[in-house]
């Protein structure tokens, strides 16, 4: 029975902080898959600590997970959280500047003891000393509540401490009017082997909600109405899960066995997590020694005749380098995944960042081309996955796909796709083994035909070393050199012809145009949709293809007065374009570790619009 | 130096907690330089006060070569996990060896590579389950496992040992051997390599006992403790 009453929102985001030992990412991904069962559009931001284990506590232990659902679309986690559900002092500490006036604080006041008080360098307690006046402070004593409920439970303290997260995440579905269900069969799975671990994290998520019920703090909860998204059958998905899905679909489509040679780092080691469950579709994954013997293995697996695919991260792309040159020389298709982060060396491994776009247009020695494409947003790396796959195996090819830490970790509601309706990737191998010549190549793509080893009749070497055009075959002839560099380069110049023209959202021709690329989409998307609604002359451009850029990029980029080229890198696309087309543009930079706030791109826009 | 954040029965925060001991009573610090790889070996510096160096992952041992080259007077060692170390760090190792470098190699061998997330290492058991084994490392499909402390110990080294931390007595013989691989690198002999077991409960899914358990078991079946190369030094 309730007599609270209940508000609308047509959206919200609610960030939940803790200790990185307090369960914050499994709590926040709890209610983002419960609000997609409800039906909810949503994006998420999963912000983590690199360090092993930062003492429990301290500023540099704090974990937390933002989530923003609506019935609206949805494009990011949110600028500023409407609620933070703070476990501890430092979790209050760390997200406190994120967290505009007016918004809801929920804490654990039981957790702001003297100690830890000191641990997060507060000389005195924020919950009494009027430093958070202006915001709607929920204190709860989580910790001694989450006590209480499982006196009856026979585990030790420590053990009922560590069910405190399904307290607060019970608190925040009543709140939200979700149901506990999903939750509760979560539960039963995870602990199917330890039931009175699983009784006691129902019993706190029970405590939590009917708590939230009947407390006087909480005067009325909150409505947020299913999105009316397409219908279908959706599942939340993260960057790396819909990577790995994509790929294995590529493999099925094409006819190729998977082969995944990779080596474990930050934040592409996922997809090996993924594709390693997935045997049963014929997928191999291989863990080499290194990042160098890793996309060696990729080259043997895709010369054997496989989707050779190799993934990895910023400082493993610079070991890759030589052999990535090895594969443009011998015209092997590839696939190059590299989920970007902070960089340079170990940089900030849990942070987002796209200052790779550089290294992999020009991060070889010689005239080395090769196709880089990148993925928008998680639910998009399904299809990205799929086109790599096409472009490498159409134009014997590598193909640099670039990913990063904001769009790996973070996580959509997917429609799953048909399968019948997926691109068919077609595989050219040669027929005719009297005119066969390894490097022959067909005029409307410039590709040689795949020949692999057990065909009879076209049993060839390659390698390294410059060959002559068509056979192959050793060749130090300096024509023969200018005319294959140029040859290698129109060929991936040729894949333009083959691609989608961009795209614009909002007016054809205006003041402003945002060029965009990369995880940035969502934020940059929002940011332009909300200057059109005030009726400015606003059109965002989103690239998928950064090598070769789409034919009519240049064309439109001359249709409007400005251009402005938000990043996550000191300005790499912008110097490209500015030197591709000649063109007058304006760059927007941020290099923190963190995505762009709709906000700050809304401000930069208004400023340019004068 | 601040307080240990390794996680609890971390063999890090006891091996790093042995060597303090050693430098301190031998009077070494003012002289040491370290030279750490990636994963969880990489904060040593954090607990310790003389310099320290990250290197790329696997490559400690050509960075302490250049080191010790423009200052032979240092005592330089590296300090490296076994994800480290046996993977990509595997050729430096070798070289380092064969130039006969008078460094000292450290490797804490748990087994997992920790610090990237839990995966197999190139000392990872068979039949160990990992993040990239789920269902146990097979030999048929991921290989064999290495056996540091033997394969340095064909090499032309000064010193290799194994010890082990989860007993007092072999506790005992780890001190003795973290001193006397410094006393080879003193005399200027070559390289000295200790092999150091140890544990890591969340990547072996165990609790810090069950996991010193394991490690008794596996330290008899799969990797005796023992010297391989060189002896102890009489004092």
């Amino acid at each position: 029975m309730t007599t609270k009453s209940r508000i609308e929102l047509d959206h919200v985001t609610i960030r939940f902080a803790g200790d990185s030992g307090d369960g914050m990412q499994l709590t926040g991904t709890q209610f983002t898959n419960t609000s997609a069962i409800v039906g909810n559009d949503l994006a998420t931001f999963p912000d983590f600590p690199a360090e092993i284990r930062a003492p429990a506590g301290t500023l540099p232990g704090v974990s937390s997970f933002q989530v923003q659902i609506g019935e609206v679309d949805i494009y990011t986690p949110g600028d500023e959280p409407d609620v933070l559900v703070a476990m501890n002092p430092a979790a209050l500490k760390a997200n406190l500047a994120a967290l505009p006036k007016g918004a809801t604080l929920v804490v654990d006041e039981s957790q702001f003891t003297a100690r830890n008080l000191d641990k997060a360098n507060y000389a005195s307690n924020p919950l009494d000393d009027g430093s958070l006046d202006g915001y709607r402070v929920i204190k709860v004593d989580i910790s001694k509540l989450t006590l209480n409920a499982l006196e009856s439970v026979e585990i030790d303290n420590r053990a009922k401490g560590r069910c405190k997260n399904f307290f607060a995440l019970g608190m925040m579905y009543w709140m939200y009017n979700r149901p506990m269900g999903p939750s509760k069969d979560w539960i039963e799975r995870k602990f199917a082997k330890k039931p009175i671990l699983a009784e006691a994290n129902k019993l706190a998520m029970t405590a939590g909600f009917n708590y939230a019920n009947t407390a006087d703090l909480m005067p009325s909860s909150f409505e947020v109405k299913p999105a009316s998204i397409e219908a279908g059958t959706y599942r939340s998905i993260s960057g790396n899960q819909s990577l790995a899905l994509g790929l294995i679909a590529a493999s099925r489509q094409a006819g190729l066995p998977l082969f995944l040679g990779t080596y474990p780092i930050t934040p592409a080691t996922d997809i090996l997590h993924e594709l390693a469950k997935h045997k049963e579709y014929g997928v191999i994954t291989f863990q080499a020694e290194d990042e160098i013997a890793a996309i060696c293995s990729t080259i043997g697996a895709s010369y054997g005749g496989g989707l050779g695919i190799t993934s990895t991260s910023g400082p493993g792309m610079c070991l890759k380098a030589e052999a990535m040159g090895l594969a443009v020389k011998t015209e092997l298709p590839l696939i190059i995944i590299d989920v970007q982060r902070a960089g340079p060396s170990t940089g900030m491994p849990t942070k987002t960042e796209q200052s790779d776009l550089m290294l992999s247009l020009y991060g070889r020695h010689g005239e080395s081309p090769i196709c880089v494409i990148s993925c928008s947003r998680p639910t998009d790396c399904f299809d990205v996955a799929l086109e790599a796959a096409r472009i490498a195996v159409t134009f014997m090819t590598p193909v640099i796909l670039l990913s990063d830490g904001y769009i790996a970790n973070g996580t959509g509601p997917w429609k799953l796709p048909d399968p019948d309706n997926l691109p068919t990737i077609h595989v050219r191998r040669p027929v005719d083994p009297s005119e066969f010549q390894p490097f022959k190549r067909d005029e409307e793509h410039l590709a040689r035909a795949w020949a692999i080893p057990g065909m009879p009749g076209f049993e060839h070497r390659i390698g390294g070393i410059e060959g002559q055009e068509n056979t192959g075959n050793v060749s130090y002839d300096p024509v023969n050199h200018a005319r294959m560099s140029q040859l290698r380069a129109d060929k991936i110049q040729r894949i333009a012809e083959f691609i989608p023209e961009q795209s614009v959202s909002g007016p054809e021709e205006g003041d402003l145009l945002v060029i965009s690329w990369g995880g940035t989409y969502g934020a940059v998307y929002s940011a332009v949709q909300q200057m059109q609604r005030q009726g400015k002359s606003v059109a965002h451009a989103h690239l998928r293809y950064l090598n070769p850029f789409p034919k009519n990029l240049e064309s439109l980029m001359r249709k409007y007065k400005q251009i402005l080229v938000p990043e996550l890198n000191m300005g790499q696309l912008s110097k490209v374009l500015k030197y591709t087309y000649e063109i007058p543009l304006e760059s927007y930079t941020k290099i923190q570790g963190q995505p762009f706030k709709i906000r700050e791109l809304r401000e930069k826009i208004e400023q340019m619009l004068g | 130096m601040s307080e240990s954040e390794y996680c609890p029965g971390c063999s890090h925060s006891h091996l790093q907690g042995l060597l303090r001991e050693i430098f301190q009573e031998r009077g070494l610090t003012e002289r040491l330089m370290g030279v750490v790889g990636a994963g969880c070996s990489q904060d040593l510096g954090k607990y310790f006060d003389f310099p320290v160096i990250k290197a790329p992952p696997g490559l400690a041992p050509a960075v302490a070569a250049g080191i010790k080259r423009t200052t032979p007077d240092r005592l330089v060692f590296t300090y490296q996990g076994d994800g480290d170390l046996g993977s990509r760090g595997l050729d430096a190792l070798i070289h380092a060896a064969l130039r006969g470098d008078s460094i000292t190699v450290l490797c804490l061998n748990n087994q997992v590579m920790a610090g990237s997330g839990g995966q197999m290492s190139i000392t990872t058991r068979t039949g160990q389950v990992t993040t990239s084994t789920r269902l146990g490392r097979s030999t048929a499909r991921a290989g064999s496992p290495l056996k540091l402390a033997e394969m340095v110990a064909r090499l032309p080294v000064a010193f290799s040992q194994r010890v082990s931390l989860h007993e007092s007595d072999f506790v005992k013989r780890a001190r003795l051997a973290l001193r006397d691989a410094f006393d080879y690198q003193e005399n200027g002999q070559g390289l000295s390599f200790v092999e150091v077991l140890g544990i890591c409960p969340p990547y072996w899914h165990q609790s810090p006992e069950e996991a010193q358990q394991s490690l008794k078991q596996s330290l008899v079946r799969h990797n005796p403790a023992g010297i391989f190369k060189g002896v102890t030094m009489i004092r």
